[in-house]
């Protein structure tokens, strides 16, 4: 399976499943300090997910079903609240997807696709105009203009 | 009207290419059917029952005489010569090729149109008060905001896959011509104490299976923190929204189940983290949006003229058609013209290519080049000057666009129903066509006075039966198609929803049964009341009695 790091092709082999985020609030203080990699997804608690999100290198965001885009705006408040590891999307990601993951703060992808090949890293650059400031840039259009000007 | 820089132009261009390569894909073999569906829904292609329907967006009903040609080219070279303009003020081509959509698609983009997000759960194309920046009454002209509202929704990287659609309305008077209160949100342009630019802020307003009058969220949001405001909204939407069912996923749901306070404090927490931030739209952006939408070089001497009252006085059809289908435009001796979609006999909001020409030729030479659509499904012709009415009357009758019905019973809203839509239960067409018929004499449609009559072949509400005065939906029984009346709904500044008149009646009742109701609403009126005013005031039951009583 292909695990897109910063456009990057690597391999998720060898990789620990990282834990469940309802699993990780369950244990005592001890085990949870040894946790590092965790995943959550629109039905775990964002509030607490925020709160304590520093305390892990990698956050994998779920997208369950190909129709929930919950984690899009989980991964986005993320970074505004100024997480720093890798926000990893797993699930039902695709090639079409690739540039809002980015947009929104996911520095990683797992593509559960077989028909994945390098060509689809174009997905990044197929629309280079950006209307809306998000994580990748934050100023939205009308300012991205005065920022050149 | 705003036109593209450079960059508006690029993404277009750039979203075009993007579609030819998924659509490509797909052919191919290498997207699945769902995810194709995803994707071609975000450009507007629907599978329909007959074959691919493409919905092409016009934002916030406003298209210039030039893009209307190119539409007019397009149904012709890729479709059967007609187009349908729908509630959400945009355009649809019922039989295009699947594998030629990406050159449609290329075609509009020359001319600035595209189909971005004209379905699927995104957010939607704007709409507003089709009278924008002429009316009399206004406040402040919504269609600097709309665009603004275009542009910070155009391929939003997060809300992109929300838990249903998203629809916005905004108006710039106290007059609501944009069914905004029936919207996902509503904008209300209002100036605070300190004569200050704001938004009255509805949300969780719809149609479709739980129609639900939207609810104040703000008083006063300063303008230039829309789209922060916006961001807020929706963020907190897109998470908690519910996903486990389709029918019960619009905002309003959530609002509803939340609370309007609960789900307003968390809007406003939220938001406080927003504002003052990038988001705030500087002035000079609003400036420079606004002056787009400047006012129109008019004639100062346009009210001078006589030949209108001439005309008036001397050709009755004339002064019919102009006071049902002119309005009032606040440059004196100026008039919108409302150019009807709903002829004697053929589908409302149809128009053909030849008739898209004549509209686009008509705008060329009276009014500004531009034209607008309207969420009632017609055209307007905003800025003509009194003194080219007459010529403007005598083009638009020769094409079958002058039926001076604005606003009477036979300018229906009406879905396409089963004859085209996969999702319809029931026939709207046929039943449009019976009251057409039944209601032929234009002398008895006026004595009627105003009517909304609004019909929608499905539980989906695209024809928005609850706000009609008369309402129809389309039901299936048993493989019949039976149609259940609503009467008292409005969409307007007094919106209400439609109360169930009785049982429903069989498909070739229809008209009949409305001839009762309408029997019954002239004995009862006092002078000068219209249709829905009885409605309100003494209610359903007689209306109930008298309509069901002939029938047993």
């Amino acid at each position: 399976m292909p695990l897109l790091v910063n456009r990057e092709i690597h391999s998720i082999d060898g990789h620990a499943e990282p834990l469940a985020f309802s699993e990780y609030l369950e244990l005592d203080a001890a085990a949870q300090a040894s946790i590092k990699a965790i995943r959550a997804n629109g039905e775990d608690p964002v509030d607490q997910l925020l709160l304590l999100a520093s305390r892990f290198e990698m956050i994998a965001l779920e997208f369950p079903i190909l129709r929930d885009g919950r984690s899009f705006s989980i991964a986005r408040e993320l970074r505004v609240t100024g997480f720093s590891g890798q926000i990893r999307a797993v699930g039902e990601t695709s090639r079409d997807k690739l540039q809002f993951l980015e947009r929104c703060g996911f520095d990683a992808v797992e593509l559960d696709d077989e028909l994945f090949r390098r060509e689809h890293l174009e997905a990044y650059t197929e629309i280079s105009v950006q209307y809306q400031g998000a994580v990748d840039q934050p100023l939205p259009i009308y300012r991205q203009q005065e920022a050149t000007a | 009207m705003y036109i593209y820089n450079e960059v508006d132009q690029r993404l277009v261009d750039e979203r075009v290419a993007q579609y030819r390569d998924q659509t490509q894909r797909f052919i191919a073999g290498e997207l699945s059917e769902d995810e194709f569906l995803a994707l071609r829904l975000m450009n507007g292609l629907y599978i329909q029952r007959q074959a691919p329907m493409l919905r092409v967006a016009i934002p916030y009903g406003l298209m210039s005489a030039e893009q209307l040609r190119v539409l007019a080219e397009v149904s012709r070279d890729f479709d059967k010569g007609y187009g349908h303009f729908t509630t959400r003020t945009n355009i649809q081509f019922n039989w295009p090729k699947l594998e030629e959509v990406p050159d449609i698609l290329e075609r509009l983009a020359k001319v600035q149109l595209h189909a971005i997000q004209t379905s699927g759960n995104c957010i939607r194309n704007t709409t507003t008060d089709h009278f924008a920046g002429i009316h009399p009454s206004e406040t402040e002209d919504p269609r600097p905001w709309c665009e603004l509202i275009r542009q910070w929704s155009t391929l939003h990287p997060e809300f992109a896959y929300l838990p249903r659609k998203f629809k916005i309305a905004v108006t710039g008077s106290s007059e609501d011509r944009a069914a905004s209160q029936v919207h996902d949100v509503g904008l209300h342009l209002v100036r605070n104490a300190a004569g200050e630019l704001g938004f009255e802020v509805l949300v969780g307003g719809g149609l479709g299976r739980t129609p639900i009058i939207g609810k104040k969220i703000r008083d006063f949001l300063p303008a230039p923190e829309l789209l922060s405001y916006l961001e807020a909204i929706l963020r907190i939407y897109n998470l908690k929204g519910r996903r486990d069912n389709k029918y019960k996923a619009r905002i309003k749901i959530l609002v509803e189940a939340m609370g309007i306070e609960a789900f307003t404090e968390q809007v406003e927490r939220h938001w406080q983290t927003l504002k003052d931030g990038e988001l705030r739209i500087p002035q000079q952006e609003i400036d420079r949006v606004s002056a787009f939408f400047a006012d129109h070089p008019y004639r100062e001497d346009a009210a001078a003229d006589l030949t209108l009252d001439e005309k008036l006085d001397s050709n009755p059809e004339f002064r019919t058609w102009y006071s049902r289908n002119t309005h009032p435009h606040k440059k004196p001796g100026y008039r919108a013209v409302t150019v009807s979609l709903k002829p004697h006999l053929g589908a409302p909001g149809d128009i053909s290519a030849l008739q898209m020409e004549v509209v686009a030729d008509l705008a060329e030479r009276f009014s500004f080049a531009q034209i607008r659509s309207t969420h009632e499904q017609n055209l307007v012709l905003a800025d003509v000057a009194q003194a080219d009415l007459y010529e403007v009357w005598q083009v638009l009758t020769e094409h079958n666009l002058a039926r001076a019905n604005i606003g009477l019973l036979t300018d229906m809203i009406v879905c396409p129903g089963f004859d085209f839509c996969s999702l319809a239960n029931a026939h709207t067409l046929n039943i449009a066509e019976q009251i057409n018929r039944t209601f032929e004499d234009l002398d008895y449609l006026h004595d009627l006075g105003e009517i909304r009559l609004n019909m929608s072949g499905c539980i989906n509400a695209c024809g928005h039966h609850h706000v009609g005065h008369i309402g129809i939906l389309g039901v299936d029984k048993k493989g019949e198609d039976w149609y259940q009346i609503t009467i008292g709904g409005s969409s307007r500044e007094d919106a209400s929803l439609g109360k169930v008149l009785g049982r429903a009646v069989a498909a070739d009742e229809v008209a009949a049964t409305l001839e009762r109701l309408l029997e019954t609403y002239v004995v009862l009126r006092v002078e000068g009341e219209r249709f829905i005013d009885t409605v309100r005031r003494l209610g359903v039951a007689p209306f109930k009695e008298a309509v069901y009583a002939v029938a047993s």
